[in-house]
């Protein structure tokens, strides 16, 4: 995929918009077959309406432990809503592939449950599961053509022969490869592979598609690329994605809701933009997109707003912080776009003396790393044609940023567990 | 032609001579490479391999010793005796023979085609009556009436050409009949083609017990965890630390009537009395698969352990059970190293001849033991030359057989 042919793209993804809609037809007539009954038919198609009400799968009080000791899953409630786009996201290690695992039934809870469509999973093998799966490095049979990789459920659920040979083909043509159903795995490029991976787990029409880091593989360009393509085919399908990853810019663009996970817990769940404009946690505001922070203590947490004095013996107003009071220690944290720069002190609150250490150009903008009340590594970021004079290390500015662009968070031990 | 159109032309020429120089001197580095190696094994190896099996197609001893009977007796039509000339020329070299010393030689090759003809040959030689003398067959059967029967006259005829297929012959159980047809001798003179099938299915059904026991063995150290992987590799290279005589002497210990397992089974109630495991086909099979299991795992093991077991997952998760998930995905890209382990223990049955020899009863010998005993026991090269020549045939069939199925398995994984 070259960006050099970007028409000629945009011609195929109609076409593609079509055969996935032809699919969409098809896997609703397939689901109406199977929950035979009109009635119960039309109550599926108005749940779905309110996917929020309707959970495809639930994790009730889930935890797993591989050694007897450690949990690498603690006590996971989670409700999945049926039709919905929902990442796991977390640092390496923090149980999201294990999770996934579970639900997919290759490893076994050590406590709690998982239901899907009400159902207990407990003794139930992957293969009676009726989950579609796209794996980190694809898992695509390399014995196998590409046809027959696509063929592979449909033989295994006994599809006539027939059926499965339109169907792969309908199948090719979803992720742009027709004509290549008789290659090998190895004979596709990475991104090409991919599409077949999820052409694969899509085929059979599973309502639940588990993805683990998908496209950890792939190049910057082709991932963002195939992350919106990803978005396009579960916003046609309508089906649930439960999607694994450790890139927050990826989660925060392509999911309807995220889970954060940090050592087996989740710790918000929400969706986008209020996990990136109102984080619960200091983890969390780290973990997507940057934030200063500035440790300090509470000295009053009121209806209007919080004041905190920071060790410096500055004041920083924040918003009212929930869970606060007065004494307790805290972190207000700042994105660094939020922040302003001028060369005089102004009227109002939170305005702070900033020396520059450092200067990058970046093109688009350009970031200054500066010393904030003894924070070395405060951050701003300012646009490329901000009203501010250039300025270099070792010049001396103010900072001031509005009440309601930071957050008081409680300080936790895991408050550096910075990304 | 101006120097512009020069340049052009040799831009059009140049790329191909460039790639054909390069080439060719890639050859040469290489050649430099594999020189001294394959020198080594031309002159240790493939030339005395070569010299021993022309050794199937030569039979250089009465023409050797007894140039002038070799000739003429070729021309001979081997009907009734011989005429008197022929007599005559056959005593004139068995004197000559005598007086150089070379009579034995002619005398042992003689009795490899009539039993007691190299008696027959020494003593006539000694008591030699005078080669001029007339009535020369006469006074021959005199000494001794063997010379009498025409078998003895044939035997000098047959062994007299220099180059002869009859090694051949016998290891397909066929020899020459007097009138120069095929025909087959009495069955105990015609072992070698029993022979060969026995070793074939002695070698394969050692090759399937190795795959049956093999596959799974294989299957478990790819996939255990490192510390038990590493554990189980050691147990099953331990053997190739202690030689082949001695693991099949311990066999020998064990399965003997008084050995460990028969007192174990005649403990555990399942025989009353001891049996025979040991010296029959039994004991061969039991300690063949023992010796060779390694040859299959090892291969199997190389291949089993770059399957991604995420392949099976996969497979799961597209709603295979494990048995389908095992014949179409699994199964199907173990085979080069099923096939490699396969052609490894079938090649090296095919060459046993130790654990055959030591516990195997007589009916369990393979090729390689006949080889031995004509080539040391009876010093009889040329029989000793086909037999291996036979053996090596097996080994080239089985070795294309191998290259079509793994050629197939290669597509399959390209
Ligand atoms: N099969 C296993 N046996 C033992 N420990 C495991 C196993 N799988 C994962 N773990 C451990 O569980 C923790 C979580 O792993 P994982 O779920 O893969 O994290 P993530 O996908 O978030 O990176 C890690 O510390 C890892 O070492
Ligand atoms: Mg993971």
């Amino acid at each position: 995929m070259q960006a050099s042919s970007e028409p000629l793209e945009d011609a195929e993804i109609g076409v593609r918009d079509r055969v996935v809609a032809r699919m969409a037809n098809d896997r609703q007539s397939g689901v109406q077959s199977v929950t035979a009954g009109g009635t119960s038919a039309a109550a599926f198609q108005r749940g779905r309406a309110a996917s929020q009400t309707d959970c495809i799968v639930r994790f009730v009080g889930v935890s797993k432990s591989f050694d007897g000791s450690t949990r690498v899953v603690d006590d996971l409630n989670l409700e999945i809503g049926r039709g919905e786009f929902l990442t796991m996201l977390g640092p390496s290690g923090s149980g999201k592939t294990t999770s996934l695992m579970m639900l997919a039934g290759f490893e076994g809870v050590s406590s709690g449950d998982i239901l899907i469509d009400g159902h207990s999973m407990r003794g139930v093998p992957p293969y009676r599961r009726n989950i579609g799966m796209v794996f980190q490095n694809y898992a695509l049979f390399p014995h196998l053509t590409i046809a027959e990789n696509l063929g592979f459920p449909l033989l295994a659920r006994r599809m006539p022969r027939n059926d499965i040979r339109e169907r792969v083909r309908q199948a090719l043509d979803l992720v742009q490869l027709s004509g290549m159903g008789e290659r090998r795995p190895a004979q596709l490029s990475g991104g090409q592979q991919q599409r077949v991976a999820v052409a694969r787990a899509l085929i059979y029409q599973p309502s639940l598609v588990l993805m683990d880091e998908p496209l950890g593989a792939l190049d910057k360009q082709l991932r963002e690329q195939m992350q919106l393509e990803l978005k396009r085919i579960h916003a046609r399908l309508g089906v649930t994605f439960v999607y694994v990853t450790h890139d927050q810019t990826e989660a925060l663009t392509i999911s309807d809701r995220i889970a954060v996970f940090d050592q087996g817990r989740i710790r918000q769940l929400a969706s986008p933009a209020q996990l990136y404009e109102a984080p619960e946690s200091v983890f969390v505001a780290q973990f997507l997109g940057e934030t200063n922070c500035l440790g300090g203590t509470v000295v009053e947490n009121a209806q209007s707003s919080c004041r905190v004095t920071l060790e410096t013996g500055d004041i920083v107003l924040a918003p009212p912080a929930i869970g606060l009071r007065a004494g307790d220690p805290t972190v207000v944290c700042v994105r660094p776009e939020s922040i302003q720069l001028s060369a005089m002190r102004h009227d109002g609150p939170n305005q702070f003396r900033a020396e520059v250490l450092e200067r990058i150009y970046l093109g688009d903008h350009v970031r200054l790393r500066l010393r904030v009340c003894g924070n070395d590594d405060f951050l701003v970021k300012l646009h490329r044609d901000s009203p501010m004079p250039a300025l270099h290390a070792g010049d001396w500015s103010f900072v001031r940023w509005q009440p309601d662009d930071c957050r008081a968070l409680p300080a936790s031990s895991g408050a550096n567990k910075a990304v | 032609m101006t120097s512009r159109t020069h340049d052009l032309m040799r831009i059009g020429l140049e790329p191909t001579a460039r790639a054909r120089l390069r080439v060719n001197r890639q050859s040469v580095h290489a050649l430099m490479l594999i020189g001294p190696c394959l020198l080594f094994l031309l002159i240790t190896f493939a030339v005395p391999i070569a010299a021993m099996l022309f050794r199937s197609i030569e039979d250089p001893e009465l023409a050797d010793t007894l140039p002038h009977t070799a000739a003429a007796f070729q021309a001979w039509d081997g009907v009734g005796l011989p005429p008197e000339n022929l007599v005559r020329i056959f005593a004139q070299d068995v004197a000559a023979a005598r007086e150089t010393g070379n009579i034995g030689v002619a005398a042992r090759r003689l009795n490899f085609e009539v039993p007691g003809f190299r008696g027959l040959l020494l003593q006539t030689a000694r008591d030699l009556p005078d080669p001029e003398a007339p009535d020369l067959l006469q006074r021959l059967s005199e000494a001794d009436a063997r010379w009498q029967d025409p078998l003895y006259w044939r035997a000098i005829k047959t062994a007299a050409p220099r180059f002869t297929a009859r090694y051949f012959l016998a290891a397909a159980g066929l020899q020459p009949g007097s009138d120069g047809a095929l025909v087959q001798p009495d069955p105990n003179r015609r072992i070698y083609p029993t022979l060969l099938l026995r070793t074939l299915w002695i070698s394969l059904v050692v090759t399937v017990l190795c795959t049956v026991l093999g596959y799974p063995v294989a299957f478990l150290l790819a996939t255990a965890s490192t510390k038990y992987s590493n554990l189980l590799l050691l147990l099953l290279l331990l053997p190739f630390w202690t030689s082949l005589l001695v693991r099949t002497t311990a066999w020998l210990v064990l399965l003997q009537n008084e050995g460990l397992v028969n007192h174990v089974l005649v403990w555990a109630g399942l025989f009353d009395e001891p049996q025979q495991l040991i010296r029959n086909r039994l004991g061969l099979y039991v300690a063949m698969t023992h010796i060779l299991l390694p040859f299959m795992i090892l291969p199997l093991f190389s291949v089993m352990k770059g399957i991604p077991p995420v392949l099976m997952r996969a497979a799961y998760s597209l709603g295979a059970g494990p048995v389908r998930a095992f014949s179409r995905i699994y199964l199907p890209q173990t085979l080069p190293g099923l096939g490699a382990g396969a052609l490894l223990v079938f090649i090296m049955s095919l060459g046993y001849y130790i654990t055959p020899a030591l516990v195997g009863g007589p009916g369990d010998q393979m090729l390689s033991y006949f080889i031995a005993e004509n080539a040391s026991a009876t010093l009889n090269w040329g029989m000793a030359a086909a037999l291996s020549l036979a053996l090596m045939a097996c080994v080239a069939v089985a070795l294309v057989i191998f290259a079509r199925i793994g050629s197939q398995a290669l597509r399959l994984r390209a």
